[in-house]
């Protein structure tokens, strides 16, 4: 087997985690393949900096967060605005996912699952529609049959349950 | 946390959630992402190539570092027996190898202990490839006629010798066959297994290296990985998963999971799969159940059992 055949494995192994890493920082499909193709290249070109003794998923984060930040600096078109310390807040949560049970991210998030599934009926749907379905917020006012400002806070505070849940979960709950 | 980092880290896991959502209600193929790479690094292969730092260095190394770094587990596990690090890097070894893209055909076989006391054996051919298709088949009743079970992508299959095609998501078919089919099809990904070996509730050990025969007849050199089930483990989980992977590839030949019956117990003794052959020539389709009969049968689908 030759070495590039060797590094797809690798890649292969951590490209769920690595897309919603990308995810969460860009909006846009188009630029996440884009972002993901570039940190696949950077990694190759860097595998000789990679230190065999730690986890492979870490570093390739670490590259996508640099692309990430590059991109950033470049377009200014980032669903959040992202620094260095946001970045190691980011990897800590992803880690902590990674050592969740399952072969696949969309195993180990059946924790997540059950958090959508606890939520109140309210926060549900919205969050459902939205995230789940894809669905247009104008589609979802008619759905649910409510005003835009309380789809919108409905979102946020489903949002903010979900994430206080599953930090819960993954025991990352902030200390007050 | 400082009063004014509150809101960026607000926004941001917002975000962070938005995706993950995204992620744990659908499980999404991402072969199309990861081949687009690959041609694409394929394609600038020599480029990239004089591109890196010192070329006398990669000279020197002759092989990549993804290739070193599997040396490096090869080395490890040749200096130190022994340890459940080494076992743990074994088995890691041997998840990089199932989930490989050439199709991999074991035996499978499922011993069961009868009320009798005699046991009653199972057996049926496996082929899987990466870590999202499979296909097993075992013979039905009638000569000729099999029962088949497989899987591409999120979508599971079972295939009766005759009747309609059942079709569902991991959580429906898992559901049913734990019902109806003694060779559950959670035992059947080679990952499952592998990744259960790892996991907490399993205590791990190296064994002396052994010779085993593949039921080609073909005699590998394997490195023997047991996992003991600790006392904290769930019930339906095996009380032992045997590994032997290969020396030179690292590839599972075998896997053996047993569950200690006591007197007078009735149920699974043990589940084993063994190497057979690769199967490079298959390709997608065969992992469809319409690959498997003639004509037009109809299709259940069964609704999620859920999490």
């Amino acid at each position: 087997m030759d070495s590039r055949s060797l590094f797809e494995i690798l890649i292969r192994e951590n490209t769920e985690m690595l897309v919603a890493f990308l995810r969460t920082g860009v909006r846009d499909e188009h630029a996440v393949d884009d972002l993901y193709q570039q940190t696949v290249v950077v990694a190759w070109q860097r595998l000789d900096d990679y230190d065999r003794e730690k986890p492979i998923g870490p570093w390739l984060r670490g590259i996508a967060g640099k692309i990430m930040l590059a991109h950033f600096r470049k377009s200014r078109r980032l669903a959040v605005s992202l620094n260095e310390q946001s970045l190691d807040w980011l990897n800590t949560r992803f880690e902590a996912i990674h050592a969740l049970r399952g072969d696949t991210l969309h195993q180990k998030l059946a924790a997540l699952r059950a958090c959508i599934e606890a939520l109140p009926d309210m926060y549900q749907r919205p969050i459902t529609l939205r995230f789940t379905e894809e669905r247009p917020l104008s589609d979802i006012e008619s759905i649910l049959s409510v005003a835009r400002e309380t789809l919108k806070k409905r979102l946020r505070r489903g949002k903010q349950r979900l994430a206080e849940c599953l930090e819960r979960k993954l025991g990352l709950m902030e200390r007050a | 946390m400082s009063a004014n980092r509150e809101p960026e880290f607000d926004e941001l896991k917002e975000a962070w959630i938005e995706s993950l959502v995204r992620s744990a209600s659908l499980e999404e193929d991402q072969s199309r992402r990861i081949s687009k790479a690959m041609q694409y690094l394929a394609g600038r292969q020599s480029e990239l190539a004089s591109l890196r730092p010192t070329p006398r260095r990669f000279q020197l190394g002759s092989l990549s570092l993804a290739a070193t770094l599997l040396l490096a587990v090869y080395t490890m596990l040749l200096l130190n027996e022994g340890g459940a690090q080494v076992a743990r890097a074994a088995i890691d070894h041997s998840l990089h190898m199932a989930s490989r893209l050439t199709p991999l055909k074991y035996v499978v076989r499922v011993e069961f202990q009868l009320p009798s006391g005699h046991s009653q054996a199972v057996e049926g051919s496996l082929v899987v490839q990466g870590h999202d298709r499979f296909l097993l088949e075992r013979p039905g009743l009638l000569p000729g006629a099999y029962f088949r079970i497989g899987r591409q992508g999120d979508e599971f299959w079972v295939l009766p010798p005759v009747g309609p095609v059942l079709v569902g998501d991991q959580s429906s078919i898992a559901y049913w066959l734990q019902e109806q089919d003694p060779t559950e099809g959670r035992l059947l990904h080679i990952n499952f297994l592998l990744n259960r070996m790892k996991s907490r509730q399993y205590r791990l050990s190296m064994g002396a290296d052994e010779a085993v025969k593949t039921t080609n007849g073909d005699i590998v050199q394997c490195q023997r990985v047991s996992a003991v089930k600790s006392s904290a483990g769930s019930a339906e989980s095996p009380d032992k998963i045997e590994l032997w992977a290969s020396r030179e590839s690292g590839m599972a030949v075998r896997i053996l999971a047993s569950w200690e019956l006591s007197e007078g117990q009735t149920g699974r003794k043990s589940f084993l799969i063994s190497f057979q052959s690769e199967q490079p020539g298959l390709t997608a389709e065969w992992f469809r159940p319409e690959t498997h009969y003639e004509g037009s049968r109809p299709t259940i689908r069964f609704e999620s059992q859920g999490d």
